[in-house]
């Protein structure tokens, strides 16, 4: 088997929530030791995130904390004791990336924070994800992603605009950072191989997510518009939009990108008289019309399955697609195809399916195992890698430092 | 810092990006446009709503840091000087359809012959193989794929999209960090590789529990701005004077008294009803009924518009409330926070006399990796300096070249 990129890397990792511990993740399932540190004293907040098997919680019962830190090991440390924390920089000298997601101050009360692993290893990473970043006047304001997509301007820029401003209901934020933030880890070792020296990367939530709405912002600064929500419009095409279908919540996307495609959909809709009609035969007519063009094509796929019309579409050449929920993920013959989902066992899940990332590579192969169960490789890493003797450990459960 | 890395960009609208983030780190990028430029020159907003290929906001946001060529890879002159540069290239992103550079002789094979250790990044729709891979589909159709249209809008009307198309940038976001990846691979073991990036796949990387809520509890994730809490539905964004802000109660022990800021502000405004006799503390969310959870909405919801988002803000700020307000991108442009960062970049434009503000550092390191060197290429800028003085082409190849439309 090939080499993974990060085997032999070791990441101390003190991430809860999202961001950070999908960061994590992309580490982990790339070849990296990471090492999560966690405690009954102070649960990540990803082990209590929906779902759970048959809807109970539990620590090691959550299919959220499952997706998002496949491939790690758990160790349990109360890091509010001087005991764990000395356990802590003792793996941060044997560690080449420490991660952490905490507000600002957490770290600094507990001695954990970078100008102190820097002494303990001098060519140290460490990577800080927080809402918005280390420093400014607001840098200690506390949130999650799911409200912070308000601020970054995403909530505003999405859904319609006579409703309230709807994003993705989820921390869609906290998903984007991982992405810039690896490549910032990366950056970071072929930086540390050229000069030996480590780094302090500071991400901050809202700055990394501006550059997915960047030409909004240039927008405001070059034209003075801030733009606003627009539904599913957008200038060049049209229609451009979704359409109900039979069934509960059932939509279908349709995009029309040319005239000759509007012609095409006329004809799958058997109303080739409508592609000549002079509401709609052109693209800037169609603009001037969308709303009853959206209508008449609302019309259409209101008594059909969302799969009979995508059928008739698809075969006629338009763009079209299924509005996928969780279900038609599962069943996607294109995601079932790659390989989307693919079962990891779990002693406590059973046989759940792991989400798999979006490349392919022969060569790099992302290794997945399936979610630690808390503290699970607590023994294992006080053994094997601080050399701890037995009755050292049990003294240290005794004491809750290990807890 | 990736200094030293050489990328050529072959992208289109789907996955600049990618070489973007890797140039924001220190790589040299090259984006290799067809004759006339890239298409995603075409959208909009354009600087002063004047729509020119150079002009193009869009294109702007996503091609700073990267010098341009112009080059018709389906000439066999075209091809073969594709070649002469992917030589002494680390990286290709491109993003044709599955099968188009293997035409055009440029696919990872043929590249590999003039450079075992390239590393070819393609992005594309679905993927380079499988039923769907010839579909040619849109932003909107890709982000209903995958998954995330059907999570984004309110619950009870339809969905509705993200303004700037998000797919886009979910694929080139993940391509740089695979191809991050790649490149740290190819440094340890030698070997360069294909790398094959599925935008739908890409948008359901984008989502957080919506497979596993399917997988686990046969239970479809829905959009909205209320959440499922337990047995009862609590909202996240409220109307205020003039805007909106985004905040949601807490009920649990430990968690309840988050509530109390809030309270206390609504307090001195007299606005507090009978909030304080509520069993914030006590109580776990999963025995809450929705007639409670509404009563209190009420009276939250009465209190917020009240009040403007700024007032909110600076007073969440002050008494630590976990609240953030729905910000425009005017707002954005005067927000403290990111001033007091120095995070928006002036680029200079001296082709239109201007200096132009961009969004700054996505990361801030102690070796400062991020920079912003240059504004994105005119069609075409690059041409003389990297086929006359990189390649070595006479000025006669070069007129020759630009007559026969391959430059």
């Amino acid at each position: 088997m090939a080499s993974l990129p990060l085997s032999g890397i070791r990441v101390v990792d003190y991430c809860w929530a999202v961001a950070g511990p999908v960061t994590a993740k992309y580490l982990a399932i790339m070849g990296a030791e990471v090492i999560k540190i966690e405690s009954r004293a102070r649960l990540d907040g990803g082990r209590l995130g929906n779902p759970f098997i048959e809807g109970k919680p539990g620590v090691n019962k959550s299919g959220y904390f499952a997706t998002h830190s496949p491939s790690k090991m758990s160790i349990r440390l109360d890091i509010s004791k001087p005991e764990a924390q000395a356990l802590i920089r003792r793996l941060v000298e044997t560690a080449d990336i420490v991660s952490e997601s905490f507000s600002t101050k957490v770290l600094r009360e507990h001695n954990l924070h970078y100008d102190e692993m820097k002494k303990l290893k001098p060519d140290i990473i460490m990577i800080s994800l927080t809402m918005q970043g280390q420093t400014g006047p607001f840098a200690h304001h506390v949130g999650f992603g799911r409200t912070l997509g308000g601020l970054a301007g995403v909530d505003n820029l999405t859904g319609w605009p006579n409703s309230n401003p709807a994003a993705p209901n989820q921390p869609y934020t906290d998903l984007i950072v991982p992405w810039f933030a690896v490549s910032a880890v990366i950056a970071a070792l072929r930086h540390r191989s050229a000069t030996g020296r480590g780094q302090y990367i500071d991400m901050s939530q809202l700055e990394a997510s501006e550059h997915f709405l960047e030409p909004a912002i240039l927008d405001y600064f070059v034209n003075g518009r801030s733009q606003k929500r627009v539904g599913n419009r957008t200038p060049g095409a049209a229609p451009h939009n979704v359409y109900p279908c039979r069934g509960f919540d059932r939509w279908v996307a349709i995009a029309v990108m040319s005239d000759a495609m509007w012609s095409s959909l006329c004809r799958a809709m058997g109303m080739p008289a409508l592609a000549a009609d002079e509401r709609f035969a052109t693209l800037l007519a169609r603009k001037r019309h969308e709303e009853a063009l959206d209508r008449i094509i609302g019309e259409w796929t209101q008594p059909q399955t969302v799969e009979e019309v995508v059928s008739k579409l698809r075969e006629a050449g338009v763009s079209t697609g299924v509005v996928a929920r969780g279900e038609d993920l599962h069943s996607d013959a294109q995601l079932r195809h790659r390989g989307h989902l693919r079962i990891v066992e779990h002693p406590v899940l059973g046989k759940p399916t792991q989400v798999w990332p979006s490349f392919r590579s022969a060569a790099m192969e992302p290794e997945m195992r399936r979610a630690p169960l808390l503290g699970e490789h607590t023994h294992q890493v006080c053994r094997d890698i601080l050399g701890l003797p037995p009755e050292e450990i049990k003294r240290l459960e005794e004491a809750q430092v290990l807890f | 810092m990736l200094t030293g890395y050489r990328i050529l960009d072959l992208t289109d609208e789907k996955g600049p990006l990618c070489s973007r983030i890797l140039g924001d780190l220190g790589a040299d990028v090259l984006k290799v446009e067809p004759p006339g430029g890239d298409r995603s020159r075409r959208i909009g907003p354009f600087y002063h709503d004047e729509p020119h290929p150079n002009k193009s906001l869009h294109f702007w946001s996503y091609n700073t840091n990267k010098l341009g060529v112009t080059l018709n890879l389906a000439t066999a002159d075209g091809g073969s000087l594709f070649k002469r540069l992917a030589a002494r290239a680390d990286v290709v992103v491109e993003s044709f359809m599955p099968g188009q550079m293997k035409a055009w002789g440029l696919d990872y094979q043929d590249l590999r012959a003039v450079n075992p250790r390239i590393i070819v990044t393609s992005i594309t729709p679905y993927g380079q193989t499988g039923p769907d891979a010839q579909y040619d589909d849109s932003d909107l159709v890709l982000m209903a794929r995958g998954g995330l249209l059907y999570m984004s809008g309110e619950a009870d009307g339809p969905p509705g999209r993200t303004r700037v198309p998000q797919s886009w940038n979910q694929a080139g976001a993940q391509a740089a960090m695979v191809t991050t990846l790649a490149l740290h691979h190819r440094d340890r073991y030698g070997v360069g590789q294909h790398i094959d990036v599925s935008m739908q796949e890409a948008v359901a990387n984008a989502l957080i529990s919506v497979q596993s809520h399917w997988d686990i509890l046969r239970v479809n994730e829905r959009r909205g701005t209320s959440q499922v809490r337990g047995k009862v539905i609590g909202r996240y964004s409220w109307p205020c004077k003039d805007g909106y802000i985004n905040w949601c109660w807490w009920v649990a022990p430990g968690w309840g008294q988050k509530n109390y800021p809030l309270l206390e502000w609504m307090t001195e405004m007299g606005m507090q009803g009978d909030l304080w006799d509520q069993p914030w503390e006590e109580k776990s969310t999963a025995e809450l009924t929705q007639k409670e959870v509404d009563h209190w909405e009420d009276v939250f919801g009465a209190f917020f518009k009240t009040q403007t988002k700024a007032e909110i803000y600076k007073q969440a700020l002050k008494r630590r409330i976990m609240l953030f307000p729905t910000y425009e991108p005017s707002d954005l442009a005067s927000y403290e926070q990111l001033r007091a960062r120095n995070y928006w970049q002036q680029v200079e434009h001296p082709e239109l006399g201007v200096k132009v503000t961009y969004p700054g550092p996505f990361v801030q390191t102690t070796s400062n990796m991020w920079s912003l060197r240059r504004r994105p290429p005119l069609v075409g800028e690059h041409n003389t300096e990297v086929y006359e003085k990189d390649l070595g082409l006479s000025k006669q190849q070069i007129i020759s070249l630009k007559s026969a439309g391959v430059i």
